[in-house]
């Protein structure tokens, strides 16, 4: 039966495969910019000098921040999809390389023109293409290398990372933070999975046809530090990387950070 | 005299046997025996000499390959994700880049700067309090650390047994063929080993090397260099190997003793030992709890950063006339910086042989 039910599967998918592409030759591509500006509620984000305070009372300011989107997605009313989920529509928001305005741009090209009433994209990287190895990685692990957003292959690339300084009442001075989450390795040894998918109901749909548009989107730093279930205090743990308990915990905070401006 | 008489005899026997077999006749079936030849090992001009017992595990290059694995790989550690490289990272002179102090799983902060592995054939001792003396048993302190890998040799050796590559690797590589605490360290010392630094810039000027022709700046760096920090930061390693406190603010968080958490005097409370300074531009933040994060502040912390005279604050860093720190000058402190942008090896920091 379930053989059966895989071969109707893989027929049916041929199918559409086969009648997707009869359609590519009608098919019109259109570009659409994703702005990300990345703010502190309702303060702009200001590297290095800025100091923001979180509701455990740590004040703090940031030095580096950048997370990793990939597998983007545009959904609208009637099932009209453009998926641009392939590994060459994998970027990294880097705020240290914002534009003037302070909006990082993610620039894809071939998005179908269409009517879209929400936006769907990772943070992180599939645990599917973390098994393609090394190899079958392209061109992206060298960009995650550079930027500092992988590790070794026995955990895999870092997701969301975020390094600052805060106060420490604890110690009267100034120390160091880093949170790092990231691939846990193989999920079904680690059982940790930090890949997050984030869905964005757009205010208005977004007509996109024969012309540029863009998606204006806030990132709140904040949410990252005070999420509804759980608020991090930087004093009981100012470094998180590999950690089963608080990687999963941040990077959860994380995913409530984003809404459209 | 018998005895003399039947050792001659079994010595003739054994040559006659060897020559029987090289004589066509079939031998016992052997397994096929694996060519692992030695790599070939030079300590670069200038050098200290080396510390290493090289005869005891010489590197050879089924050793280095199966190091070089075992260095990369998670199951040294107990979440199987926190490899050696993890923390000691080849584009960062294998330092752990921006990340002030180490950790390795969720029980808690390390508190101590991951140091760069590199020359380490020609360290006395490792780690920045001297807590080994032998890099064979260096590794089993960050392997079997509570905050950084956690793991128990039992455990490792039980997580390659199951691994067929590992299996063919250790049999490969060495005599006894065995998955062994002994063998995993051995052939972790030989890939460290292998680990030379001494193709930076500095290293063409000093042998007269192409790409080696130092600028007016680069060559006043290093006469200030030479003057202001080379009594600690000595020889060929930028380090003469020694625990030195330099004066470091103590932070109350850590309260780090250093040298004393091993020796057990007080004489050597707040101690650490001298780093190298090669591929320092690489190898940020810096000083043993990872305080600073570039040279700049470094050089600051020696100007003007020693406020206080702290337990055992070394002499070299309190002036004739009470003053604490060394005397540089704005322009000083550029120069050195330019002076030390020279020990960077880009060579050794791309170097294939010891990637992932």
């Amino acid at each position: 039966m379930k053989q059966f039910q895989k071969i109707t599967l893989i027929l049916l998918s041929a199918f559409f495969i086969a009648s997707c592409s009869s359609d590519e030759g009608n098919m019109r591509y259109n570009d659409l910019t994703l702005k990300f500006d990345q703010v502190v509620g309702s303060e702009d984000l200001v590297l290095d000098t800025k100091m923001y305070t979180n509701s455990k009372g740590n004040e703090y300011k940031i030095n580096n921040f950048r997370y990793i989107v990939s597998d983007i997605q545009l959904k609208g009313d009637n099932g009209l999809m453009a998926d641009l989920s392939d590994d060459a529509n994998t970027f990294i928001v880097d705020e240290r390389k914002a534009n003037a305005d302070g909006t990082f741009h993610v620039n894809l090209s071939k998005v179908p023109s269409g009517t879209y009433n929400s936006l769907e994209f990772g943070v992180g990287i599939t645990q599917d293409r973390y098994l393609r190895g090394a190899d079958g990685q392209g061109d992206f692990l060298n960009q995650a290398n550079e930027s500092s957003m992988f590790w070794k292959w026995a955990a895999g690339y870092i997701f969301v990372r975020m390094d600052g300084k805060f106060m420490s009442k604890d110690s009267g001075e100034e120390e160091p933070f880093n949170f790092h989450m990231g691939s846990h390795g193989n999920v079904s040894k680690t059982g940790v999975n930090n890949y997050r998918t984030i869905r964005v109901d757009l205010k208005q749909p977004l007509i996109v046809n024969d012309n540029s548009q863009s998606i204006a989107l806030n990132c709140d730093l904040g949410k990252l530090f005070d999420g509804l279930q759980y608020q991090h205090d930087l004093e009981e743990k100012n470094s998180v990387m590999i950690s089963a308990k608080y990687s999963p915990l941040l990077t959860n905070n994380f995913s409530s950070c984003f809404s459209e401006k | 005299m018998n005895r003399l008489v039947y050792i001659l005899f079994s010595f003739l026997l054994l040559i006659s046997c060897g020559e029987k077999s090289g004589g066509g006749e079939p031998p016992t079936p052997k397994p096929p025996k694996v060519d692992n030849p030695r790599l070939s090992f030079e300590t670069p001009k200038g050098f200290p000499p080396l510390q290493y017992n090289l005869e005891n595990n010489y590197p050879t290059e089924k050793g280095f390959e199966l190091g070089r694995r075992l260095f990369y790989a998670g199951e040294l550690s107990r979440n199987g994700l926190v490899p050696c490289g993890f923390c000691h990272d080849q584009r960062f002179g294998f330092t752990h880049h921006e990340h002030p102090v180490s950790d390795g799983n969720d029980l808690s902060l390390g508190f101590r700067n991951a140091q760069p592995v590199q020359n380490m054939a020609f360290q006395k001792e490792f780690m920045w309090d001297g807590a080994s003396d032998d890099l064979d048993h260096q590794a089993v302190l960050p392997i079997t650390n509570k905050i950084e890998m956690n793991e128990t040799f039992e455990n490792i050796i039980a997580k390659l047994e199951k691994d067929e590559k590992y299996v063919k690797l250790f049999a490969e590589a060495f005599d006894d063929k065995k998955i062994s605490n002994e063998n995993i360290l051995k052939a972790l010392s030989q890939f460290m080993v292998m680990m030379i630094s001494s193709n930076s810039k500095y290293d063409k000027y000093k042998r007269n090397e192409p790409g080696g022709s130092f600028n007016e700046d680069e060559l006043k760096g290093l006469r200030i260099f030479n003057q202001k920090c080379a009594s600690c930061h000595s020889g060929e390693l930028f380090t003469n190997q020694e625990y030195v406190n330099n004066g470091l603010p103590i932070k109350k968080r850590f309260n780090d003793i250093g040298r004393a958490r091993i020796t057990k005097k007080d004489e050597d409370n707040y101690k650490f030992k001298v780093p190298s300074l090669r591929n320092i531009t690489e190898t940020n933040p810096y000083m043993h709890d990872g305080r600073f994060s570039t040279i700049e502040e470094c050089i600051d912390h020696y100007r003007t950063g020693i406020k206080t005279k702290t337990q055992n604050l070394d002499p070299r860093l309190i002036q004739p006339d009470g003053t604490l720190g060394i005397n540089i000058t704005d322009q000083e402190k550029e120069l050195l910086v330019v002076f030390l942008r020279t020990l960077t090896d880009v060579r050794f920091i791309n170097d294939t042989r010891f990637s992932e």
